[in-house]
């Protein structure tokens, strides 16, 4: 059961209808319970995956609670010395770290096996031959990157001692399952959504209403210009041998907005969805493309994976004393700045490469992880050298121009990394660089020549349309809350939107007999 | 709470209301050749229909429902969509026997032959096309789900919501929205579930007399597929429930000619069940089948050949059972409005048919002269030189058709000529010539002629398409203006030292169905040499 199944809507609607008949105080096992059904979908030993590993960080992170408390209570009441408590304290969270470094460790074996253990038995199997492994299956547990990742989020805090662990398994389990944010994340704090799910809300009509016309706006974005779009891009790079020139570029630039109204579309659908029952998730996207840097855009795009990763990578690395000790070495061989500059270095290298294994392990993940991470570092590195530039060439960077130029230069930055990824490995990507340079000819976007992609020209014209409404909203959201700017208009309008909004997905959307859309993109994470 | 309660119902009451709206917009068109929907007919009229014919294209085309109303007071209706399978045929049946209770069913066997692959394959290719006609025409929910799932048994990975939900299937036809979309209409050839056929299929009477029907020679019997077997039983076990009689009927033409050992099979079934088996083949000659004529392809009929085999129906039906004429009733005006129509269409077949006849041009000139142009259009167009070798009588005889110039003499003239609602439109010149206009039905027409200095060239054309092959000499088309439907398509060589000239025949047939897909009219004429 996916998002875009038609049993996904009988779900929801008897999940609502019971989650609002209950107590308030029974709410969250209605939820549960859903989440369950929800990811049982998927498959019995998939759910014991997701199960196992809640237990294991449920446990581990209830063992660390116990031992900060004793600890707390014990030098509360016992008479013990500076030295003694520092020594105790210290031995504590030693014992905590290892039981922190274990449950990770796990986590990340889990992990690793669902990323590479399909790509170990081909390999396997290609090592012996056909049918020698064929028993094998690896079994990847739905949203397994991103509920690993909120595990190892949960329990650090845990460890740090920013919150405590959750005494119900149950209500933890939920956190971990919660049905809207399994699929594709956002990748939820326990600290921001576990009270929320357990509280129980009561109905609120103007939530409700809310909450399906973001679950709409969402559906509108996959189906009808994701999907859309996706048929262009799929011809494109799926048969990269036939064609050269400026096709790739176009195929490139829609895929770049395919990536974003699909995975944004899913966070609205997954947002909407949980506002219904009254839970806020976490902001994931907030319309990157008018990102006017690389550094702003990825605080803009994916932002809860981005806050993760600054928060349990990054920013253990910078107070990290090996990273000190290095930069220290560095600032002595080469100087202050360059000493400081490897205070920027190490960690977003490490990040962006640990980025691109997160999304996937092959070299061209790893050359996108160090394609972004080398375009940060290098415009904060050399953000002086940028600077003195732009006053030196004395633009003005606060006309509306340079600011659109800013965006577009993001926009294509963010382009150039799409080419590194959508063709599926470094090597095709190459080939396609070299086609580009092929039979580079510009008419081809004036005499009909894109209609003959899967796309004809009624179908062009939509997507232009609907690129224009998909911009047309985002600034509108840029400004404002929109779903209250349309809860201000009188009803015939709020209604005719609403309508309008409804058939254009169910008429325009793409989905049915011949297509295969049951997949979001980052749903392979 | 309670104004939030009357909100929200507004709301779903008016979109389901929209819902509909677009559903139904959205709809694809049938095929005006197979917008047949027999089963509408059994839901409007309930109790009414005294027969049921039930099946295959076969059933669709081969029997007409109108014919038993006007020649015998019988309401009949005819269910059937495409090479339907036997149990598609049983359910849709059901869904007609909820409505109706006839005297007497007949059902088109010829899908009860259908392998494993073959039903496979169907259901396959069927999937975005003929199993929805079946389930769409399907309004009882239970009984569709239940054809769902038998189809389902076949193949397994259908989707529920392709057949359940209208929009669902239909939603990509935004693409090809048109006036049909909007204005629905039933097909002009269609008629109680019955579809009017004016194609002729020639060089099927020689076939016709290849084919052994002294089926008593092998006692052997073709084993059939569970699966058919199992929805035949169901049919015949339902007819009995609903103390129906079961006729059965094989009724195509010779491309589903029985094997003795599927007669016989058949055969055994029906003596054991005590039903009726008709074969249309063994009664051809009796019935008077013209297989020059009767017939648009090897398994289905024109209008002509469908009037003579419901007529031997009729006279079974009538000399077995008894039915109350329902010729008077003012229940059936349904039947009675269609009278018109259908007597129409056989006088447009009939005219087709003499057309075809003629073997020269005074004999087609002749078959000309009765063309009421009320309803037909004569188009005429001359390429290169058409008098030469023209003789007075010739042009007397094309003077009565109410021609206003002569061709005497005229040679290497262009020359064109309309001759519609019988009036004569024409224009003789010694340079090239075009001519156009629009019908009563709103076609419109552009013709050219060119003679041998103004470019040899001769074109009529409909609605864009182009009609004639434009031989050299006088080129004619006779062309229907209520069906769309080219009657004859010649060209006569009045150039050529023979008297009388040669007649070339275009396959009318074939330019008619270019004329359906709008292809390349002259990429596969057939041209028919007719000398005298």
């Amino acid at each position: 059961m996916t998002f875009l199944s038609g049993i996904f809507f009988a779900f929801l609607l008897i999940t609502f209808i019971i989650y609002f008949i209950v107590p308030l105080r029974l709410r969250w096992i209605v939820l549960l319970a859903a989440s369950v059904v929800f990811y049982l979908s998927s498959g019995v030993p998939q759910i014991l995956f997701i199960l196992l590993s809640s237990l294991l960080v449920y446990g581990a992170a209830r063992w660390i609670d116990v031992l900060y408390t004793r600890q707390d209570r014990e030098l509360k009441e016992g008479e013990f010395s500076r030295e003694e408590k520092k020594a105790r304290k210290l031995s504590d969270r030693k014992k905590c770290r290892r039981i922190l470094n274990a449950a990770v460790l796990l986590l990340l074996l889990v992990l690793t096996y669902c990323k590479i253990g399909g790509w170990v038995i081909g390999s396997l199997r290609d090592a012996l031959g056909e049918g020698t492994v064929d028993w094998m299956q690896v079994i990847v547990p739905l949203g397994v990157s991103y509920y690993t990742f909120s595990l190892i989020s949960y329990l650090a805090d845990v460890y740090w001692r920013k919150e405590k662990a959750e005494k119900n398994y149950f209500k933890f389990t939920l956190f971990v399952i919660y049905f809207p944010k399994i699929l594709q994340g956002p990748i939820s704090r326990h600290k921001n959504l576990a009270a929320q799910l357990t509280e129980g809300h009561a109905f609120e009509y103007k939530r409700v209403c809310y909450g399906l016309q973001l679950a709409l706006w969402g559906y509108f974005k996959k189906l009808v210009i994701a999907d859309r779009l996706a048929v262009f891009v799929n011809r494109v790079f799926g048969n990269y041998m036939a064609y050269s020139g400026l096709i790739f570029v176009v195929a490139t630039l829609l895929a770049s907005v395919q990536l974003y109204a699909d995975f944004s579309g899913c966070m609205d659908i997954a947002s909407g969805v949980s506002q219904i029952f009254g839970i806020e998730l976490e902001k994931n996207f907030d319309h990157p493309f008018f990102a006017r840097s690389a550094a702003e855009f990825w605080r803009r795009w994916h932002i809860t994976l981005g806050t993760w990763f600054k928060d349990y990578v990054y920013m253990p690395l910078v107070v990290s004393p090996r990273v000190s000790r290095i930069a220290q070495r560095v600032k002595k061989m080469f100087g202050a700045r360059t000493g400081k500059a490897m205070m920027t270095i190490i960690p977003t290298g490490i990040v962006w490469v640990l980025t691109g294994l997160w999304h996937g392990t092959g070299y061209n993940y790893i050359a996108w992880g160090l394609y972004w991470g080398g375009i940060i570092i290098f415009s904060t590195v050399f953000a002086p050298e940028i600077r003195k530039l732009t006053a030196f060439l004395r633009i003005n960077t606060e006309t509306s121009g340079w600011k659109v130029f800013q965006m577009v230069r993001t926009f294509l930055l963010f382009s150039v990394g799409r080419l590194i990824t959508i063709p599926g490995h470094l090597r095709t990507t190459l080939d396609v660089l070299e086609k580009i340079g092929e039979q580079f000819d510009i008419w081809i976007l004036f005499d009909g020549s894109l209609y003959n992609y899967g796309l004809n020209q009624k179908n062009f014209i939509l997507v232009m349309i609907t690129l224009f409404i998909l911009w047309a909203v985002s600034m509108l959201q840029e400004r404002g809350c929109l779903r209250d700017k349309i809860a201000g208009q009188n009803i015939v309008f709020r209604w005719a939107i609403y309508y309008i909004a409804f058939f254009s997905v169910l008429i325009f959307g793409m989905y049915g007999a011949g297509f295969n859309n049951a997949v979001f993109a980052y749903m392979q994470y | 709470m309670k104004r939030i309660i009357i909100r929200s119902l507004s709301f779903s009451i008016i979109l389901l209301v929209l819902f509909n709206i677009v559903s139904e917009i959205l709809k694809k068109p049938k095929n005006s050749q197979w917008d047949t929907s027999g089963l509408e007919y059994t839901n409007k009229y309930p109790g009414l229909f005294d027969v049921v014919f039930s099946g295959t294209s076969i059933t669709i085309m081969n029997v007409s429902s109108e014919e038993l109303y006007t020649e015998y007071g019988i309401a009949a209706v005819t269910l059937g969509e495409p090479e339907q399978p036997m149990f598609l045929t049983y359910y849709t049946l059901l869904e007609a026997l909820n409505y109706q209770s006839p005297k007497v069913v007949f059902l088109d066997i010829n899908s009860l032959f259908y392998s494993e692959s073959m039903l496979r394959n169907k259901i396959n290719d069927y999937e975005h096309y003929y199993l929805h006609f079946s389930l769409d025409s399907i309004r009882n929910p239970i009984i569709k789900y239940e054809a769902f799932q038998a189809a389902k048994e076949l193949k397994p990975d259908l989707d529920i919501f392709n057949y359940f939900s209208s929009i669902y299937y239909n939603h990509s036809n935004w693409e090809e929205l048109g006036k049909t979309n909007f204005i629905r209409k039933s097909g002009k050839q269609v008629m109680n579930g019955y579809f009017m056929s004016f194609t002729i299929a020639e060089g099927l009477a020689k076939l016709r007399d290849s084919i052994d029907i002294d089926y008593a020679e092998n006692v052997n019997e073709e084993e059939l597929l569970d699966f058919n077997k199992t929805y035949l039983m169901k049919i015949v076990e339902l007819c009995k429930e609903k103390n129906v009689q079961l006729v059965f009927l094989r009724g195509g033409g010779i491309d589903t000619a029985l094997t003795s050992e599927k007669y016989n099979t058949i055969n055994k079934i029906a003596i054991d069940n005590d039903i009726p088996f008709i074969d249309m083949l063994q009664h051809d000659k009796e019935m008077g089948f013209d297989w020059r004529f009767d017939a648009s392809d090897g398994n289905h009929f024109n209008i002509m050949g469908a009037k003579k085999w419901t007529d031997y129906l009729g006279d079974y039906l009538i000399n077995n059972y008894r039915f109350e004429d329902r010729r008077d009733d003012s229940r059936y005006k349904f039947l009675e409005e269609e009278v018109d129509r259908y007597q129409n269409a056989l006088a447009v077949m009939q005219t087709k048919i003499d057309l075809l006849s003629a073997i020269n041009f005074e004999q087609y000139l002749n078959a000309l002269k009765a063309v009421d142009t009320s309803k037909n259009t004569i188009f005429i167009s001359v390429s290169d030189d058409a008098s030469k070798n023209l003789s007075k009588k010739d042009c007397d005889k094309l003077s009565e058709l109410g021609l206003t110039y002569n061709l005497m003499d005229k040679f290497r003239y262009s020359y064109l000529a309309v001759l519609d609602n019988h009036t004569s439109r024409d224009l003789l010149e010694d340079c090239g010539v075009t001519l156009d206009g629009e019908l009563d039905n709103g076609s419109r027409y552009q013709l050219s002629s060119g003679g041998y200095s103004s470019g040899v060239l001769a074109s009529i054309r409909v609605d864009g398409l182009e009609l004639i092959q434009g031989g050299r000499g006088i080129n004619i088309v006779v062309y229907n203006k209520e069906y769309g439907e080219v009657l004859s398509s010649v060209y006569f060589d009045t150039f050529l030292y023979e008297n009388p000239p040669t007649m070339r025949r275009i396959n009318v047939d074939i330019v008619q169905e270019q004329y359906e897909t709008s292809a390349n009219v002259w990429s596969s004429v057939d041209d028919v040499l007719v000398q005298d």
